[in-house]
Order: structure tokens, then sequence, then C-alpha cells
């Protein structure tokens, strides 16, 4: 695992921004979607060991995978470094993919990552999950700029991620990765190696769980 | 309308079901407590789908240093897959190997212990009738002494005990070097 103090000092390879979608587009018969076909471009140069165009992909997609990975093991830094892992891990076999969504592919492994994290942590349960500081929030693309609003959305977020780092490590999963990221439950339970069953008694509870930590909150969601 | 007696034998469970859209508990509609609960579940699920995250702080691209230090030997490869959520396989042969060689070693035991009580049971009066004079050739083979004969199922089950013993102990340092790093 690279730490985070080695990484920052270290000199990154590559510091231009990745193709865009509309540049660099061959001719290829793969993917009718203009960002299937830049992913499946940026794979096929990285299994020729261009690792600049692994870094591309990373640039890519580690804000949405730090963004999932991070509800999940709810410490910037252990996700982080779950994050970092899973991109290694899909480096190491690059060879193993066959072909589909880059993103998909990549959410599984983070999602893998990140569970192994979790298990980790509750062998090794050293702190609590430490509150998240206000300024550090990410606003999704395309949010509101009215400070006031911002400030809400902000309150809202920390309030929720608090909460979600109350429930269990499985239910939060379930949640995050049904309500979240839009899996169903039957990709759910591949992803986890569980029942259909166990996957909604996780979702449901989960709910339930958070419903009971935010009782007290719920005027802050509301309008 | 349902009183608050009632509400608390209504199932919560169905309710968090019914966000999913799958079906609307009736309960949903006759009790206004569980009617709020239903609200406050879908109110609660929206702010999740557009809640933000906290900041990313470091930058996760590789440096082809990292990658030369990262892409480490074999072993350290397969460490980092056993025990991890992607090992399937080794959890349980240590259970099945650590099962089957503590059940060989009681089924050893047993035999042993029935062996010794049936030689101790042996009747002790009996009579000692010397026939004739061995020749010297056979008394020099009756000296000799015995070759220890081991027991199959107890070496087999020793054997199996230490494979089990064995996976368990590097699944346990697998985990520990992943914790460490």
């Amino acid at each position: 695992m690279l730490d985070s103090a080695g990484l920052t000092s270290a000199t990154i390879a590559v510091r231009r921004d990745p193709p865009t979608v509309e540049e660099d587009l061959r001719s290829t018969t793969v993917s009718e979607d203009p960002v299937q076909r830049r992913d499946l471009i940026l794979i096929e140069r990285a299994r020729e060991g261009d690792l600049d165009a692994f870094n591309d992909l990373v640039t890519l997609y580690q804000d949405s995978l730090f963004a999932l990975v991070v509800r999940m093991v709810p410490d910037r830094d252990q996700a982080a470094d779950a994050v970092q892992e899973a991109f290694f891990s899909a480096y190491r076999n690059l060879s193993s993919f066959r072909g589909g969504s880059v993103k998909s592919w990549l959410n599984r492994i983070c999602v893998n990552a990140a569970m192994d994290t979790q298990r980790a942590r509750k062998r090794r349960p050293v702190q609590p999950y430490p509150e998240f500081e206000d300024e550090s929030w990410q606003p999704r693309a395309g949010d509101e700029v009215d400070p006031e609003r911002i400030a809400v959305h902000a309150e809202r977020s920390r309030v929720l991620a608090t909460a979600l780092s109350h429930i269990t490590n499985d239910q939060r999963t379930a949640i995050v990765l049904y309500d979240v990221e839009g899996y169903d439950y039957a990709e759910i339970a591949e992803m986890t190696g569980v029942s259909l069953g166990t996957v909604k008694s996780r979702i449901h509870r989960g709910r339930l769980s958070l419903r009971d930590i935010l009782v007290d909150r719920m005027d802050l969601f509301r309008g | 309308m349902a009183d608050a007696a009632s509400h608390a034998r209504h199932d919560r469970l169905a309710i968090a079901a019914s966000v999913d859209g799958v079906g609307i508990a009736v309960t949903v509609t006759t009790c206004p407590e569980c009617g709020a609960l239903h609200r406050d579940l879908l109110t609660i699920q929206t702010a999740l789908r557009h809640a933000w995250t906290p900041r990313r702080q470091r930058d996760l691209r590789y440096t082809a240093d990292d990658m030369s230090r990262l892409r480490s030997a074999l072993w350290r490869r397969l460490l980092g897959v056993i025990g991890s959520s992607r090992d399937a396989i080794t959890r349980p042969l240590a259970v099945g190997l650590t099962s089957v060689g503590i059940a060989g070693l009681v089924l050893s035991s047993a035999a042993i212990a029935f062996d010794g009580a049936a030689s101790g049971a042996a009747p002790t009066d009996y009579t000692i009738e010397i026939t004739g004079v061995p020749e010297p050739g056979a008394i020099d083979r009756k000296a000799e002494p015995e070759r220890p004969t081991t027991d199959p199922i107890l070496a087999a089950s020793l054997g199996s005990l230490a494979a089990g013993g064995s996976l368990f102990a590097l699944r346990r340092v697998a985990r520990r070097v992943r914790g460490v790093r």
C-alpha cells in the first residue's frame, strides 16, 4: 500500500489531463458508447504497458470510486488506501478484463477492496470513524452555488455520513450499493457473496437503523 | 385508525421494504406512525442519493517507481488473496483438514484404548508348556526387536491436522500483513 506521504512527495509520472471523449477515438467496433470506447482504448494501451494510459483511467475514475468507497469505509485515509489498492489490483489484472463497462469492473474491484478494509478494521478496531470536517465535502457536479444551500447540503451530508458510520458494515455496504450506486439485489448478492434474502434484510434493517439514528434530525432533510 | 399500542405490533421491515416500491405495506396508509416512518425512510433514501462525499485528499495516480515497488513477489501476491473476500477456498479447506485430523486422532486413540483394554482383560492364569528346546537359529530370530508399526490412520490424522493448522496460520499471517500495510 502506498502511504499518503510517500505518494504526495513522489512525482506523478503524468500530469496531463486524460483524453476527452471526443478526441482520440480510433476506429473500433467494440462499443458505440464513446465513453466506453475511450476506456477500452485506455485499457488496451495499459495492457501494452503504457502507464500513462492507466493513469488516465485513474484520473477519470478516482473521484467516483473514492466517493463509493468512502461511504463504505467512512475514513478518508483508509478509503483512499482501499481505492489505491483497487487500482493497483486492476493494473495487475488488466489481462483478466473481458470487455464490458470499465467503470463497472473498477467498481467491483473497489467494493472488494472496501470490504477487505472493513474486515481489517473489524479485526483491529483502533478508533471509531472520525467525523469529517465541514470544509472537506465534495459537492456533486452541477450542485447549487448558493452559500446557504451549500451549508445546508454540507450539514445534511455530514449528519448522513455520521449515521452511516454507526450502522453495521454489511448494512452500510448494502445500502450504499443499492440506494446510492443503483445496483439491484442480485448484483449486490453476487458482489458481496451472500444470498438475495440476506441482501434485502441488510438493506431494510439498515434503513430502519438509519431512521432510528436520524429520527431527531429529520427536519434537516425536509424542504 | 390504528393507535400507538397496535403500531408496536406492525411490521417495520415490511415498511422498509416498501420503500423499494415493491408493494406498500397496508399499515402505511392506516397507521399514522407507520406512514411517518415510510415518509422518513423515503426522505433518507433521497438524501443518501444526493449526499456529498468527503473530498479526496490525495492524487491516486501511480509513478513508474510506485508500480515497480508494488509489483512484488508472487508470495506476497498470494498473501494478498489468502484470507481476503476473494478467497473462498482456504478457510473451508483448513476447517475440513483440521476436522478430519481431529476425528482421525479420536478414532486412533479409541482404537488404542480398545486394544489396551482388550489385552488387559486377557486371562492371566495360563500355564507354560515347554515342548522342546528350540534350535539356536530360532532363538536368534526371536531375539530381534520388533519393528515399531506406525498406525496409518494416526499418521494421516496428524498430517491432516498439521496441514489444517498451517492453513489457519497462513491466513492469519496474510491478514496481519494486509492489516499492517
